[in-house]
């Protein structure tokens, strides 16, 4: 009883600790259908970005994909020091840069981005997806105007799936995509 | 990644954060409004509400007489380099703590890691390298408090790894020992690692791992090097 009392008291010291520096976020509910299963979770994923040109990705879509701490890495811009670390407002902003820039040039901003090979690892409730992508400026378009690979971290809260982290890198001359993951 | 007793710790802790404190973080104006606060994430202080930039934090020194002094420089000059001192880092003896200064040269400064969520807690603890080094410590006092050493040995055991430009992801399977002579380890599991290179070294961006448990056994191919 003693040391059930003490260990009880040890366990609120702490966590009064805690509390007072650990801050809570929000998120959505837990019963979207897009954290169902890792395949829904990468479809919504390809799905929430791709838009026509004049209009945007489904931002409330990918923000329900997301841990509301979630991080999108993009390539490192060769002017950058360090790799921008971005959470989906912050690509919103990115895009809709992007976006303003490519309107003021009279070019059009349409992009639909899917997935054309996957390699999964699963353990748990930890799975890592290793999901090469091509990126058109319209769908009817033949060849994809870049390509490249996501590595996708995703967690499962024992409700649903989230995507905790999206990192990625481009096709260049220098850096094709090796044949092992060019195949679905 | 941590031990069993550690994260129950862990999970009791955010249960009762859970239900101290509560609030919607502060945004910009003009910012987007935040879904409802249904289903809350704890966040390391210093991982900063979203829309502010992100700050390395001050390296905490090392305890005295550490005897882990790694050659931090070299730590990202591979990801055979930077995962090993992933696993030197956090692993000490019993009268040491882990190499934090070492370690936080692994991360991004955003970098984080992500333990397993406890049953009973409403979400995932995401941690950055301070928040970390507090939910390690927590474990370690608990584990000496239950009369165990606080001693932490973790290494690597087989990894699948896949890489394209400047991304690499590691599936990292480990045993933790409380001496490294220890027979058998006391916890199992697998670190997904995803790793970036800015094209001077390899940076850690996010750890997420779980635990072996009866119900959640190691794959064969995860299980040898």
């Amino acid at each position: 009883m003693k040391t059930t009392l003490s260990a009880a008291v040890l366990l609120l010291a702490a966590a009064v600790t805690l509390a007072q520096t650990s801050v809570p976020r929000s998120a959505p509910p837990p019963t979207n259908p897009d954290g169902a299963s890792v395949d829904a979770i990468l479809n919504a994923l390809y799905e929430s970005v791709s838009h026509p040109d004049g209009a945007e990705p489904n931002w409330s879509r990918m923000r329900g994909i997301f841990l509301p701490v979630g991080m999108l890495i993009p390539p490192k811009r060769a002017n950058e020091d360090m790799f921008t670390v971005l959470d989906v407002d912050q690509f919103r902003e990115r895009v809709q840069k992007a976006q303003a820039a490519a309107k003021q040039k009279g070019e059009p901003f349409g992009f639909f981005e899917k997935e054309v090979a996957r390699k999964l690892d699963c353990f748990g409730n930890v799975c890592q997806a290793f999901s090469t992508y091509e990126a058109r400026k319209a769908q009817a378009d033949e060849k994809p105007f870049v390509r490249g690979i996501n590595s996708i971290q995703m967690l499962n809260d024992g409700q649903r799936w989230w995507v905790a982290s999206v990192v990625w890198d481009t096709e260049r001359p220098n850096n094709p995509i090796p044949a092992q993951y060019e195949k679905k | 990644m941590i031990s069993k007793a550690a994260l129950a710790t862990g999970g009791v802790l955010l249960a009762a954060a859970a239900s101290a404190q509560f609030s919607a973080p502060t945004r910009p104006p003009g910012a987007p409004v935040a879904p409802p606060p249904v289903h809350p994430v704890f966040v390391s202080p210093s991982i900063p509400p979203p829309g502010e930039p992100f700050e390395r934090r001050t390296p905490t020194p090392l305890a005295a007489g550490n005897p882990q002094a790694g050659a931090v420089g070299a730590d990202g000059s591979s990801v055979d380099r930077i995962i090993a001192a992933l696993y030197e880092s956090v692993s000490h003896g019993p009268e040491y703590e882990p190499n934090w200064k070492r370690m936080r040269n692994l991360f991004l400064p955003a970098g984080r890691l992500i333990p397993p969520k406890r049953p009973g807690t409403e979400g995932f603890a995401v941690l950055d390298l301070d928040g970390f080094q507090d939910f390690f410590t927590k474990g370690t006092e608990a584990a000496k408090q239950r009369g165990q050493s606080g001693a932490f040995f973790e290494n690597e055991v087989a990894r699948t790894l896949d890489c394209f430009g400047n991304v690499c992801e590691a599936f990292s399977t480990y045993a933790s020992r409380r001496a490294p002579s220890d027979p058998q380890p006391f916890a199992r599991g697998i670190n997904s690692i995803q790793l970036v290179n800015d094209g001077q070294r390899w940076w850690i961006a996010s750890v997420a791992w779980d635990t072996e448990r009866t119900d959640n056994s190691i794959p064969a191919r995860y299980d040898k090097k």
